[in-house]
């Protein structure tokens, strides 16, 4: 009788061993895995463009477009964004490499919609970024938006260091706060 | 040689080396110093503290300084003109990463030179800003 009890025992006791494992292990390969498409942007990339600005994802441009940018440094939008040579050559190639693209799995090809043949160098000039934010400009018709107003796309998605920009994580409240 | 030096030392002595040491870490800019070296030879004349913030201030006819940026203060950060993203301080004794990376000094005077002049920057006038700026 007792055997069969510490038998019994014994099976109930594998199973949740057993059952708290397999999610144990499981989570952990999910989260991994989950945590390995979270965008991890380049640190040169983001010492060479993010002193200025955002570093923007390269996902949000196609490669024409950055190829394009690479290609006028000297006057970055009113700007002078020159650097070396060989600096020049690794950000393009991370660029082109992480480009928007066509067939290249992304949470942001939305932003292929519609897209010209030729595209414009900014992002918040693709037919797809104008949808996406239809509703702001909207809200947001009548006032006199400066020249930019949403080149910082972190006023309003504050996780976009972490490449979110996802609807529900949206702040309350719009416009340049962080500065 | 240093703890060679502090084992012999007075008291007074350890003191001085201590002094010494502790200032060279906190004002060495290194780098500054050797490029301020360098561009002596292609300079006209010595390089001046004041010649430093004369050009640095200086506004252009575009209506440019380099104030436009890093602001009046250079003890506290500015911000970008356009992007408004935070520029840090660029004063060696509040920010001590300044002026420590040849790399970095270069890139940013051809950047912000050509914004701000329209051109890139003489030995001379360059020269002159390190020598500001290093002792900011």
């Amino acid at each position: 009788m007792d055997e069969h009890l510490n038998k019994t025992q014994r099976v109930i006791g594998s199973g949740l061993l057993g059952t708290v494992l397999l999610f144990g292990v499981g989570g952990i390969v999910v989260y991994g895995l989950e945590a390995e498409q979270a965008y991890q942007p380049d640190a040169l990339y983001v010492e060479e463009c993010g002193a200025c600005h955002y570093a923007y994802p390269p996902g949000l441009l196609p490669a024409a477009s950055w190829a394009g940018i690479m290609r006028g440094l000297e006057d970055h939008f009113e700007d002078n964004a020159e650097t070396d040579d060989e600096t020049a050559a690794y950000v393009s190639k991370y660029l082109a490499e992480n480009a928007l693209q066509m067939g290249r799995p992304s949470k942001w090809s939305m932003l292929l919609r519609n897209m010209p043949t030729e595209p414009p160098l900014r992002i918040t000039d693709l037919p797809g970024f104008i949808q996406a934010h239809e509703s702001e400009l909207e809200l947001l018709e009548g006032v006199d938006l400066s020249v930019g107003f949403f080149s910082p796309c972190e006023d309003c998605h504050r996780q976009a260091d972490q490449g979110l920009f996802d609807k529900e994580l949206l702040s309350k409240g719009y416009g340049p706060t962080s500065r | 040689m240093i703890t060679s030096l502090l084992a012999k030392s007075s008291p007074k002595r350890a003191f001085l080396l201590l002094a010494l040491l502790t200032m060279s870490l906190v004002y060495a800019t290194v780098i500054s110093d050797v490029m301020i070296e360098e561009y002596k030879s292609e300079a006209a004349r010595p390089f001046t503290i004041e010649a430093g913030f004369e050009t640095w201030t200086a506004v252009q006819p575009n209506g440019r300084s380099c104030n436009t940026c890093h602001g009046e203060s250079l003890h506290i950060a500015g911000s970008h003109q356009k992007t408004g993203k935070r520029i840090e301080a660029m004063a060696p004794s509040v920010n001590p990463d300044r002026l420590t990376s040849r790399k970095k000094i270069n890139k940013w005077f051809l950047r912000n030179c050509k914004w701000t002049y329209g051109r890139e920057c003489t030995a001379q006038e360059k020269g002159d800003i390190l020598l500001w700026l290093s002792q900011l």
